[in-house]
């Protein structure tokens, strides 16, 4: 390479500084500053996973039905739940005294490990020595915006970047073609807490995610207008190119070859992403592990493309699938009737997708996680007189399991007391959650910092400890 | 060795500012023990390395500076550690906090030789003491205008701004760069000052215009064109977080818009910055304040709100309050104050104390979450233009019934007897129906209002709640059927006049009243009253339009219980017995319903007027009675009043107003609102006591009004300069200070200090007018010089600090389009007014929680401004996320400037740009007639022009001319009909040469040319 060009991309790579904001940090100059801009990463020690996959619960599932399993729960099913509990304790929907509610589902202890999980996961159940549970969660947010926006971006209110777009500014994507971290959406709804569950906040908006839809394009705009043929999409390209360029020549700015550089890249993607999103080419046993059907939106698709995405190395995953909101005061939200329902659409995908993983040699590198935004409560909420079965919103301890990268599989963390109600034993902040992600991924969560107005600001806010029992 | 100890000490000495290394520290220290302790050898490195950060030349805190020979003093007594103070506070005793504050302890032998120097006499030589630098950080010194400097190349000059570029230019012996060609100036000039590119008739008249003010013309051109104000007031727009939606999981519309308009003509009539400033912060606390002073304090009426269920309304209001804080002080001040919401600021002089001090100003206000206070206003109303006849495009107003325009008495009359006809109290049998009473199950307010229950059931709720609050009553119903609801008015001694309103006169405003039950809404069919106001009917409160409602006359001093009773046209059946009354006040500011009482039915009452009026209408006009007529004619003027009050396209802007009596404010324990801090007292309302200038004490309660008269007070060191900073950016791409958000210790220090200074004070010599300061930068040299790079500049300023070059950067997502629909000749210029939906792909909504209204316009509001897209927070148009538009949940002073692969897809794919690239070949056929090859060159010149406003050189038209000679043959071969627009094939052209126009002009709207202003 020409000395010439060489210092011009070195100029290319200050402008591009200079243009996403000054007060950008060393990490991200480090990323920024790369030849290929998307391939470096930084570490402050060796990772053990490379790639995350976040299967993310909106709505809250129950810890109760699912992996919390409390015998004496059981026992006084029906009766007031005491008052030492309820003083001062604020629900979101649940009024007056309400009653204990044991669980109408059976649990029974799984693999080697014997770890206990509920007969509504038969297939999770079957890797049960591969994850490792967290029955200790808690968090402070009782509603599901505020809550999710906590989970995400380790703050209750909008406006921070959220885990994937630190994940994006400090690890970069590894792959050339693709964003670094790319959102998956199935079920009811959108997450409550919307985009800003994936937003970059401040960070610039290169490394927010990027909504790979179910509809239409999958990635905004990355089909040609109908019938343009990619042959004429190559020649209006190198039409753009020349006149970049030649406009280029006359005023030196660097800037205009980053452009040049997007358009190739956007034109890459316009290739790689119809093929990686072309669920239909993988074999007849796959789509049945996963219960998967080309062309359906379905949390299954989902979490074939996620194993898809993980492969050509995009950096974070994010499926979000909303249904979990089980309050029992309508025949959709009945723990008895429609908790089953919506376990039966995630169990066997998420189990196909360990196994899947797995076989490829991918779960060592690949750190999986699921949950919700916080749990249920052990009371039946009955809302207006409601003879469903339900729970209220619960912030006070939930579970949440890991797998893969680095983590230590078929044991349980932390504990509840008796009704599940409160945590009795080794309590895991989401902070501390997030704090043992960025660990695992090999970065510092007090290190990773991103200044703004004025102040270093970090994921784990000032909080957060690497909870180490779980590391492998 | 002792020879290099000595040395390297030398060195640090000689760059006194730099950290001394510990470890060389602690070498020297054991090196030397021996000997007598030196100051300048031993004791002033350990000060230099562990203390001066907050006690030396930069910084004095509690006015001490180590390194300051008279400062140090106060705090030790020589030959005597023992009772020296630094010693005690080195070590930690005396139960005060261990210094360094915040930092690891010095260690023992650092300690030990303090100790020793301090024992041996506290020898400090003169020669070594430092001078305290100022006792302020720069900003917080009121400016005071600087001395112009002189320069060499006198002649480059063309006001002061360009004798501060030069001085420094000079110093550093750089030349500026040569004026850009009038093309570029003019294609600078518009997208700066208005956003828009120039049309080629704008730029052949500056071509041709050989006068040497030619450029100044344009200028003022450009100044005076109402555009100005959309291009700025879209700057601020982005600092108040505009938004059309609350924000959250909900993220319902809301009606902002006249806040927009407030904004663009502010700044089209150059309303001076203070003014601008004090009507925003505290129009509404102005004496007699004008209905757009009042629309202006929408500013902080930009925050989010969250409506899902189940939220704290009084910590919803605390999160909004605090933003106000935050985003005034960033705003204003330049300062981070949020930070010291938890604790004192580490760097900044806001104490936590002052933090929420200045918290109070905000406290007062009357809205709660998602009630407040609003203002009816119409369309143009902001513009001294109200449109009072509805736009009959819009769906929305068209929906809202035929309900406008002017009532003709036959018209009313025939609705009127529908209606009656379908109330089923008018036809009911004519006898007393029983009210049973329930059981309360739960009963609370959706603000702040504490509603109480009486003895005899009825409910009291205290003055001073929320502007517009809404009450619920959840009741338990013994029997399922309901037909009927009565609702009582009481007069009670607790409310203003003995009530029963809230109002000071006692009167009330009651705009809806319905039931929810069941997950729904069951509004009553009609209702009637035994007292109303001609233009509060008790049915407007059942017509489902918040703008309307009933209300009583109240009798002075003497108010009288009252009545009005709702039905349903058939009875409902509630299975769950569990029904919520629901009243809510949203008509009017503060006039909520004050004592009431409800009770239900399971039979429809009569309603004796009702059925009057019915036997009435149906008489003949000339068969009627007088007190038929009379009857009728109350009637007629009622239906008329309520029509007034629906006016056509009048709608509720959100506005600030303060409660009657001032929220008792304290500090918040690490900033949690549920933890507030009683023992430290109650705080008055108070600024920054590191900014200039004091406030005067306070005869009245200190309000928001004095709070924004501080930040415009000439003597305010911070709001002129955080101001015109900002400003300059807009122009230069960067600051002068480049940390545009801080102006504190850790913010960029000004690359040109004195020049900052001087356009401060200009700013404020000059009426605070913000286009003066818009001419002044724009006619400067230094704004006019060309912005393409130079080698030479490479390496000694890659970053183009110095600016011996203007910027090149890329126009901000709402331009793009902007710039992309004057190009093609489509953009609609329609100044104001609310927001509009073009076109978007499908299923932005997909996901959402609540489906948004998106019913893309099809006629002119297709092509508005972008400025104008309704901008939803939780799904913003793609375009904006694309190009980096924040989502406005929180202030942005500055947005990021991407430049990534979605980008270029959404030009190249977006059909709104594709649907503007067909509208740009159909311009170029109608510009340049005639037949398709003999016409192509001049109008792909034409295309440069309109996008580039330049010819291209050869190689430009040469590329583009092969590549649609190409396109020509390859469409021909294969028809592509999504590029064709039917007006080029009407026009003559075949439909391959159409599509190969269309796609000359994608690529056009595709170079980093056309998105970047040079």
């Amino acid at each position: 390479m020409s000395d010439s060009k060489n210092s011009l991309q070195s100029i290319t790579r200050r402008h591009f500084f200079q243009q996403t904001g000054l007060s950008i940090g060393s990490v991200a100059l480090a990323s920024l500053l790369n030849d290929q801009l998307f391939a470096q990463q930084i570490q402050h020690h060796a990772p053990k996973a490379k790639n995350i996959i976040y299967l993310f619960m909106a709505g809250a599932p129950s810890q109760l039905e699912l992996f919390d399993y409390k015998p004496k729960l059981q026992q006084f099913d029906g009766q007031d739940c005491p008052a030492e509990y309820l003083k001062g304790e604020r629900f979101a929907f649940t009024k007056g005294v309400p009653k204990l509610l044991g669980t109408p589902f059976n649990f029974k202890p799984r693999g080697q490990s014997g770890q206990v999980i509920s007969d509504l996961l038969p297939h999770l159940s079957k890797h049960a020595d591969d994850i490792a549970i967290i029955r200790s969660m808690r968090t402070t947010q009782f509603n599901h915006a505020p809550a999710q926006i906590f989970m995400n971006t380790g703050h209750q209110i909008v406006g921070r970047p959220s885990m994937g777009a630190w994940m994006s500014y400090g690890l970069g994507s590894e792959n050339k073609d693709l964003p670094g971290f790319v959102v998956l959406i199935s079920g009811d709804n959108q997450p409550d807490g919307g985009k800003s569950c994936w937003g970059s906040g401040f960070l610039p908006t290169v490394h927010q995610g990027v909504e790979f839809r179910s509809k239409g394009d999958p990635v905004l705009f990355v089909s040609n207008p109908e019938g343009v043929s990619s042959d004429v999409r190559r020649q209006t390209l190198d039409a753009i190119r020349d006149l970049n360029q030649t406009h280029q020549q006359k005023v030196l700015d660097p800037e205009i070859n980053t452009r040049i550089s997007a358009y190739e890249l956007a034109y890459k993607m316009q290739t790689s992403v119809p093929e990686l999103t072309d669920i239909a080419i993988e074999p007849a046993k796959t789509h049945e592990a996963y219960g998967t059907q080309p062309g359906q939106a379905s949390f299954a698709n989902n979490c074939l493309l996620a194993r898809r995405l993980v492969e050509r190395g995009v950096r974070f995953v994010q499926l979000y699938h909303w249904g979990w909101d089980h309050h029992g005061n309508g025949v959709s939200t009945d723990i008895v009737s429609a908790l089953p329902r919506a376990t039966r659409l995630v169990d066997k995908p998420i189990s196909a997708l360990l196994t899947d993983l797995k076989e490829r040699g991918l779960l060592d590198t690949t750190l999986v996680i699921w949950g919700g935004e916080f749990g249920r409560t052990p009371v039946n909420e009955a809302r207006n007189g409601s003879k469903l079965l339900g729970r209220d919103h619960h912030p006070r301890a939930f579970t949440m399991w890991l797998a893969g990268g680095g983590v230590k599989g078929g044991i349980t963390y932390g504990q509840t007391d008796e009704l599940g109600y409160n945590i009795a034993e080794n309590p895991v902040d989401v902070h501390d959650l997030h704090a043992t992600i960025l660990h695992l991924m090999g970065i510092d969560h007090l290190k990773l910092t991103y200044r703004f107005q004025g102040r270093d600001f970090r994921l784990t806010d000032v909080h957060g400890n690497v909870v180490k029992k779980i590391l492998a | 060795m002792r020879r290099i100890f000595k040395l390297t000490l030398l060195v640090s000495l000689a760059f006194t500012f730099l950290t001394f290394n510990r470890t060389l520290g602690a070498h020297v220290a054991s090196f030397f023990a021996q000997d007598r302790v030196d100051f300048v050898r031993d004791i002033q490195p350990i000060f230099q390395a562990h203390c001066a950060q907050c006690h030396g030349a930069e910084k004095q805190s509690s006015q001490l500076s180590v390194l300051n020979k008279t400062s140090i003093a106060r705090v030790l007594v020589p030959g005597n550690s023992k009772n020296s103070r630094l010693v005690h506070r080195l070590l930690g005793l005396n139960g005060e906090a261990r210094m360094p504050k915040g930092g690891e302890a010095l260690k023992p032998e650092q300690i030990a030789m303090i100790q020793r120097w301090i024992d041996e006499g506290a020898d400090f030589p003169v020669s070594a003491s430092v001078e305290a630098k100022s006792t302020r950080h720069w900003s917080l010194v009121t400016p005071v205008s600087p001395a112009i400097p002189s320069v060499r190349n006198k002649s480059w000059v063309r006001n002061p701004i360009d004798s501060f570029i030069l001085a420094r230019l000079e110093k550093e012996n750089l030349k500026p760069s040569p004026e850009a060609d009038k093309a570029t100036l003019l294609r600078r000039l518009s997208l700066d000052l208005i956003g828009l590119l120039p049309t080629p008739e704008e730029l052949e008249a500056f071509l041709k215009d050989n006068a040497p003010n030619a450029y100044e013309k344009q200028v003022e051109r450009l100044l005076a064109s109402p555009h100005y104000g959309e291009r700025w007031g879209r700057h601020w727009l982005d600092q108040a977080r505009y938004a059309d939606s609350n924000g959250y999981t909900i993220d319902g519309e809301r009606v902002m818009w006249p806040y927009r308009d407030w904004v663009i003509q502010a700044f089209n009539e150059d309303k001076p910055f203070d003014r601008f400033t004090i009507e925003q912060l505290a129009g509404d606390l102005l004496p007699n304040p004008t209905k757009a002073q009042l629309v202006a304090t929408g500013f902080h009426r930009n925050t989010v709100i969250n409506e899902e269920g189940g939220v704290d309304p009084e910590q919803a209001r605390v999160e909004q309050v605090m933003d106000r804080l935050s985003t005034t002080g960033a705003v204003w001040l330049g300062l981070t104050i949020g930070c010291a919401q938890c604790h004192t600021h580490k760097f900044d002089p806001i104490p936590h104390k002052e933090y929420y001090q200045m918290l109070a100003f905000f406290n007062s206000t009357m809205d709660v979450n998602n009630q407040g206070p609003v203002v009816p206003v119409v369309r143009g109303e902001m513009f001294g233009k109200p449109e009072t006849i509805a736009d009959p495009n819009d769906a929305t107003m068209a929906r809202r019934n035929m309900m406008t325009g002017e009532l003709k008495q036959g018209d009313w009359e025939r609705m009127e007897i529908a209606r009656l006809e379908r109330n089923p109290a008018v036809t009911a049998p004519n006898q007393a129906v029983e009210w049973l009473p329930f059981d309360i199950v739960k009963f609370d307010t959706e603000a702040a209002g504490k509603l109480q229950r009486l003895d005899d059931g009825s409910f009291l709720i205290a003055a001073n709640g929320s502007a517009n609050d809404a009450y619920r009553i959840l009741v338990r119903i013994n029997s399922p059927r309901v037909a009927a609801v009565r609702l009582r008015v009481l007069p009670h001694e607790a409310l203003p006049k003995n009530g029963p309103g809230l109002a000071g006169d006692g009167t009330f405003a009651l705009s809806e009243f319905y039931i929810d039950s069941e997950g729904g809404r069951h509004s009553f069919n009609d209702a009637f009253a035994d007292d109303e106001q001609s233009s509060f009917p008790a049915r407007a409160a059942s017509d489902g339009d918040r703008r309307t409602g009933w209300a009583v006359t109240v009798a002075a001093d003497n108010p009288k219980p009252h009545e009005a009773v709702f039905v349903y046209a058939k009875p409902k059946e509630f299975a769950s017995r569990q029904i919520q009354f629901v009243m809510r006040h949203d008509a009017e500011t503060g006039r909520g319903i004050g004592h009431f009482a409800i009770e239900v039915a399971t039979e429809t009452p009569h309603d004796a007027r009702g059925a009057a009026l019915l036997t009435a209408l149906k008489q003949p006009l000339n068969a009627r009675t007088p007190e038929q007529q009379t009857l009728v004619a109350a009637a007629y003027a009622s239906a008329r009043a309520v029509r007034e009050r629906q006016a056509g396209n009048a709608v509720m802007a959100m506005i600030m107003r303060d409660v009657a009596v001032p929220r008792e404010s304290y500090i918040f324990r690490r900033g949690d609102f549920t933890r507030p801090d009683k023992a430290a007292g109650l705080l008055q309302p108070g600024v920054l006591s590191a900014v200039a200038p004091v406030l005067s004490e306070p005869g009245t309660p200190r309000t928001r009004l004095d709070l924004a008269k501080w930040l415009v007070n000439p003597a305010n060191p911070l709001t002129p300069r955080v101001t015109m900073n900002r400003i300059w950016m807009r122009y230069f791409g960067r600051g002068i200070v480049e940390t545009e958000e801080d102006f504190g210790t850790q913010g960029a220090r000004p690359s040109h200090p004195e020049l900052l200074d001087w356009l401060a004070t200009e700013f404020i010599r000059q009426g605070w007018s913000m286009k003066a300061m818009h001419r002044l930068i724009v006619n400067s040299a230094t704004y006019r010089q060309s912005s393409s790079a130079r080698k030479d500049l490479v390496d000694i300023d890659p970053r183009n600090l110095l600016l011996a070059r203007q910027e090149r950067f890329r126009v901000e997502a709402e331009i793009v389009r902007d710039a992309a629909l004057t190009a093609s000749g489509l953009l609609n210029p329609k100044i104001g007014g609310p927001s509009v939906r073009p076109p978007q792909p499908d299923g932005v909504y997909a996901f959402t929680q609540n489906r948004k209204n998106w019913t893309t316009a099809t006629g002119a509001d297709r092509f508005r401004r972008a400025m104008y897209t309704h901008f939803f927070r939780s799904a913003p148009y793609p375009l904006f996320t694309t190009f980096d538009t924040p989502d406005f949940q929180q202030v942005c002073t500055r947005r990021h400037r991407s430049n990534t692969p979605l980008q270029s897809l959404t030009l190249a794919n977006d059909p709104a740009f594709l649907e503007i690239a067909q509208g740009l070949a159909a311009r170029l056929v109608r510009d340049v007639p005639g037949e398709f090859a003999a016409t192509l060159d001049a109008r792909l010149k034409q295309a440069f022009t309109l996008c580039f406003s330049r010819p291209p050189n050869a190689a430009e038209l040469a590329a583009l001319h092969s590549y649609v000679e190409r396109q020509v043959q390859g469409f021909t071969r294969q028809p592509v009909s999504s590029l064709v627009n039917k007006d080029l094939t009407q026009a003559g052209l075949t439909e391959a040469q159409a599509a190969a126009l269309t796609a000359a002009a994608r690529v056009l709207f595709n170079t980093d040319n056309f998105i970047t202003r040079e």
